[in-house]
This record gives structure tokens, C-alpha cells and sequence, in this order.
């Protein structure tokens, strides 16, 4: 059993949430964007994790491995003077709620802190079996 | 050749030979490589700073692991010279 082996499996959960802070992010601040290079209003993006096993120990790394689009659509907000409104004056929004992004991102930043701490207590362990026989 | 109905055989005289043969690395390289293998993370956590302060596409907990990894492989082999040159110490101090 690998102290590196613990800190890889840290290290992915790690990276991968890094990444759900950039989608959240990037939600964030487009927020009532209605201009993206396809023409359609900025839709909401979701991080999709994916387990990576190794067989030998059945115990699994995380990646993310994709940045999905959210099919659920566009909201229409009525604006008449917003220079994209159609012709009944309402205006196509992403469809992202603000208390929504802010929940998921503190859970983002709570599994970080946790993984922070394996991470310590992985150490503690390695350096106290360093100290046998001392 | 018979001993009491036992024909010893002749495989035996050889197998110091093979065992000789097989292990191929003294501990001189075997101690070699090793500290190559603790020099190699000290220069990855070397890399991994650098290119985390140029701005490249590196995060900050992959330099703070690198630099973990190798503290943790340093401080290994420090205890295990430091058991080694305690056997040594006992070595010397037989009587003869």
C-alpha cells in the first residue's frame, strides 16, 4: 500500500473539482448572456465526474471527464427594448439560478476542504510510522 | 554414485551459482538507483514550481503535492540511513 497511491486518488478529487468551480464560474458570469458564437443565449454547463478504477483494489480516482451542456432549455424574459428581444419583446436567458450555482459551490469548496484533510492525515500517518523505533 | 539407495543429484552443486547469476545489481546500484528515483521527484516539484509561476496550466495542489512527495521520499531515506548506520554501529562494537 502506496502513501503516493493515497495521494494520487487526493490529487484527482482535487483537480476535479477544481474543474466544477471553473463550470460554476463560467455560469456565473454568464449569466444574461444572450450572444454565443451559435447565435442561442449562453447555455448552463454541468461538469460530468467519471470514477476511474483501479481493479486490483477496487478503488476509484475521479475525473472529469466532460463539460455537458443543461438541455432544459432557455427562459424568456419580457424586455422589449433589449436589442435581441423577438418580435413579441421577450428575450431568450439562460435558464441558471444564482442560488443554485452558489449551493453547488459550496459543496465544491466543502469536498475540497475534505480532501485537503485526507490529505493531512495521510501525511500524519506516513511521518508517525517514520518515527518508529526512534 | 549410491548412497544407501539414494542417487543424490548432481543439481545440487549448482544452485549457489544460479542464485549468484540471477541477482544481477549489487547494493551499490541498487543504492544508486534509488537515490536517482528521490533526485527525480525533487526536480518534478522543481518543475512543477516553475511552471506553476510562469501561469501555466498547472493547479497549486498539484505543486503542493509534488513538493509533499518529495519531502516524505527525503525524509525515508534519511531514516533509513539512519537505521543502517545503526546496524553498522553494532557491527563494530562485536567483540572479538
Amino acid at each position: 500500500m502506496n502513501i503516493f497511491n493515497t495521494m494520487k486518488i487526493t490529487a484527482s478529487g482535487l483537480s476535479a473539482e477544481r474543474i466544477r468551480m471553473d463550470t460554476i464560474s463560467s455560469n456565473l458570469a454568464n449569466m444574461e448572456t444572450t450572444r454565443t458564437e451559435s447565435g442561442e443565449p449562453y447555455t448552463r454547463k454541468i461538469a460530468v465526474f467519471k470514477a476511474e478504477y483501479d481493479k486490483k483494489r477496487n478503488l476509484a480516482g475521479v475525473k472529469a471527464i466532460a463539460i455537458k451542456d443543461d438541455d432544459s432549455g432557455h427562459r424568456l424574459e419580457y424586455d422589449p427594448t433589449h436589442p435581441d428581444a423577438n418580435e413579441e419583446g421577450y428575450v431568450k436567458k439562460p435558464n441558471i439560478n444564482v442560488l443554485n450555482e452558489m449551493a453547488d459551490m459550496m459543496v465544491s469548496v466543502r469536498s475540497y476542504e475534505a480532501n485537503i484533510n485526507v490529505l493531512d492525515a495521510t501525511k500524519s500517518m506516513y511521518t508517525k510510522a517514520l518515527e518508529i523505533g526512534k | 554414485m549410491k548412497i544407501n539407495f539414494f542417487t543424490p543429484n548432481a543439481e545440487i552443486f549448482n544452485i549457489g551459482n544460479k542464485v549468484e547469476s540471477n541477482s544481477s545489481s549489487s547494493f551499490g546500484e541498487i543504492l544508486t538507483e534509488k537515490l536517482n528515483e528521490l533526485n527525480n521527484k525533487q526536480l518534478e516539484a522543481d518543475s512543477l514550481t516553475q511552471d506553476f509561476l510562469e501561469g501555466g496550466d498547472t493547479d497549486i495542489h498539484e505543486v503542493m503535492i509534488a513538493g509533499e512527495e518529495a519531502k516524505l521520499s527525503l525524509q525515508l531515506a534519511i531514516q533509513v540511513r539512519n537505521k543502517i548506520l545503526e546496524g553498522i554501529k553494532e557491527i563494530n562494537q562485536i567483540q572479538i
